[in-house]
């Protein structure tokens, strides 16, 4: 079976990094973004979309918010799920607010991680 | 034998004229028509009219203003009811206080007027610098209680009064000048903005700033004015100013003169003395601890701010590392189990560990966002009962001794945000496990009664001294008790859990006897606040 692809989105390599090893220990395909500039990340060498998002709020090159309302705006990204994640606790009202699927205060445990995306993939 | 005893009458050698001639008060004898029938030198001199002219003459003829003065009225209560009187009173035209002592004499009365000016101007001044103290200490805008004083030093101490402070850039600064009309405040304010004072000035104001001492000028000649102006158009403006006698004090803050009080009289009937510069000198030394207390404050102020920021900054930094360890710790813990290599026990407890840091930075960036009024709250509509049943369930599992026993329950949802109240129950509950270490029962009452939803969380534990129990809530307290261990911590749990609480409409009491345990109790209204 094919891997299902996570693409995370964040500005802070050390997260990223781990994120990464996390996802790839529980049998991910991972891929990276660390400035914002997700859109050269977005499509794998198949030409093949992420099958869900993890994004950070705050970027310090563009805004998460920004990224969140622009792939829920656009046709062909519309449907892939976001897990936004953030050191600020802002919860439910960043899903209402940035129309992202889910959200997870940083630090977070791991199985709430993986349960959310396992979630968010069936 | 009965002795005889005999006296005889002898002629004293000083004539009683002769004593009260030598009275350093005023003597005065005044007949049944109001009619000076005697006058000693003293009196003579303190009445500024000669002997002649006054005896046969009435007190109202000579003295028509003194109907009006509490004077008068004592004297008629002498003259009529024949009783002593004392009253002390200030006359004007010799700026001069007397205690008038009036005694009935046969068909008048007696008058002796003692001068009691030095004594009425150090009660004065008394009275005048507490008053100053008061404005002073009243506030630490000590812009503003400056300017009080200056308005009060006038007409009192000078028909001018004016404060120069230096400010942050070293340039002279005029925080107040105070005179009885309003207009002549508005002209040397004007004034002032037209001439900057040139601190390197030979004389004034920038002399007292560079050497730190008081200057007096008794008497001010045209010949000074002269000397001092550094153009005509000053000279004509000095002039104008009409001085007569000067006084300048410095105003101190870390033993540096950074400013001055000026005293300015313009009539020629007053000039400063010593005794005047003293004065204006106490008067200056309090003005001093009022401005280093305010600035000393505006510091504090600054560096709470900062260690605000600080923490904040602080918290947040922290974040990071703790999230990525967390994750590595988790994912190894993890795979510890599928292998069974024995290490899964030590990454167990090292993810334990990175929970309390967690906790504790949480805590942290709370009570910072709490001090700079940016603890933000969402608006949940939710059920306690359902909450507290959640929460044991969650708690209960990590727990190797106490049992949580939940009983009661609340009947109307509470308005709020779910997360922080959790929080606080999670606070209260958690501290009852870690006091009562001895226990095996944490008690969880809910109730609900006068639009009041409560959460109390009893323990059997340690308890807490009465004289602590105030305390506890207050920020990085602990109880130090060198008979009790030490429990760890950074005492912040209960002051974020009433913050919240208070913030919520609500509040956290404690009832408790040493030894014996604790209650806490969460109390909410059930109304949307």
């Amino acid at each position: 079976m094919m891997k299902q692809r996570i693409l995370i989105i964040d500005d802070d390599i050390d997260i990223l990094e781990a994120i990464q090893f996390m996802l790839e220990d529980a049998g991910y395909s991972v891929t990276t973004s660390e400035k914002g500039e997700y859109v050269e990340h977005l499509y794998d060498q198949k030409g093949a979309l992420p099958d869900l998002i993890i994004l950070d709020l705050l970027l310090s090159g563009k805004d998460g918010r920004i990224i969140a309302k622009e792939l829920k705006s656009h046709k062909k990204t519309q449907h892939i799920p976001i897990i936004m994640i953030s050191a600020h606790p802002i919860g439910e009202a960043a899903i209402k607010q940035f129309g992202v699927d889910d959200f997870l205060a940083k630090p977070f445990a791991i199985t709430d991680m993986l349960t959310k995306i396992k979630t968010h993939l069936s | 034998m009965k002795k005889k005893v005999t006296t005889s009458t002898v002629t004293p050698s000083l004539h009683i004229n002769d004593l009260l001639e030598a009275l350093e008060d005023g003597y005065y004898e005044i007949d049944s028509h109001w009619r000076y029938i005697y006058v000693n030198k003293t009196g003579e001199r303190l009445a500024g009219i000669p002997k002649e002219k006054m005896l046969g003459k009435s007190v109202q003829d000579l003295f028509p203003d003194v109907l009006n003065l509490p004077f008068h009225k004592a004297a008629e209560q002498t003259m009529t009811k024949k009783k002593i009187t004392i009253v002390e009173a200030y006359y004007p035209k010799q700026q001069k206080w007397y205690q008038n002592s009036m005694y009935p004499t046969k068909d008048g009365i007696a008058i002796f007027a003692k001068d009691i000016s030095s004594q009425k101007q150090i009660e004065e001044n008394l009275l005048f610098l507490s008053k100053a103290s008061e404005i002073l200490s009243s506030s630490l805008e000590y812009q503003t209680t400056l300017n009080t004083v200056a308005k009060l030093s006038v007409p009192r101490m000078a028909e001018w009064c004016g404060v120069d402070l230096l400010d942050s850039h070293g340039i002279l600064q005029q925080l107040a000048v105070a005179h009885k009309d309003p207009k002549k405040v508005k002209w040397a304010k004007q004034l002032r903005k037209e001439n900057p004072t040139d601190l390197s000035a030979p004389t004034g104001v920038p002399r007292v700033l560079r050497t730190g001492k008081s200057e007096l000028y008794p008497e001010i000649t045209d010949a000074m004015l002269v000397a001092a102006a550094k153009s005509p158009k000053e000279l004509t403006l000095l002039r104008k100013l009409g001085m007569t006698s000067v006084m300048i004090v410095p105003l101190f803050a870390k033993g540096k003169a950074i400013g001055a009080i000026s005293f300015v009289t313009t009539t020629s009937q007053k000039s400063f003395s010593k005794k005047d510069l003293v004065m204006a000198e106490e008067l200056a030394s309090r003005a001093s601890l009022a401005i280093e207390n305010a600035r000393l404050y505006t510091q504090a102020q600054k560096a709470i701010s900062l260690r605000d920021e600080f923490i904040s900054i602080a918290s947040h930094e922290l974040k990071t590392p703790v999230t990525s360890l967390r994750i590595y710790t988790q994912v190894l813990a993890q795979n510890a189990q599928k292998k069974n290599d024995g290490t899964q026990k030590y990454l167990k407890k090292m993810d334990a560990q990175i929970d309390k840091l967690t906790t504790l930075i949480q805590d942290l960036l709370d009570i910072s966002k709490i001090q700079i009024g940016k603890l933000q709250f969402h608006d949940d509509e939710f059920d306690m009962s359902a909450v507290v049943h959640e929460l044991v369930e969650t708690i209960q599992p990590t727990l190797s001794k106490h049992t949580l026993q939940i009983s009661g329950k609340t009947q109307n949802h509470v308005h709020g945000d779910r997360d922080r109240i959790s929080q606080i129950l999670i606070n209260l509950i958690t501290n009852a496990i870690k006091y009562s270490p001895q226990a095996d029962k944490i008690f969880i009452m809910l109730s609900q009664k006068r639009g009041k939803v409560t959460v109390a969380v009893k323990d059997f534990g340690i308890g807490i001294d009465i004289s602590h129990q105030k305390k506890i809530f207050e920020r990085f307290y602990q109880v130090t008790d060198p008979n009790e261990r030490t429990f760890p911590g950074l005492g912040i749990g209960l002051y974020i859990a009433k913050e919240i609480a208070k913030r919520h409409g609500g509040d956290i009491t404690v009832e408790s006897s040493k030894g014996k345990g604790s209650t806490f109790s969460l109390i909410l209204p059930i109304k949307k606040q």
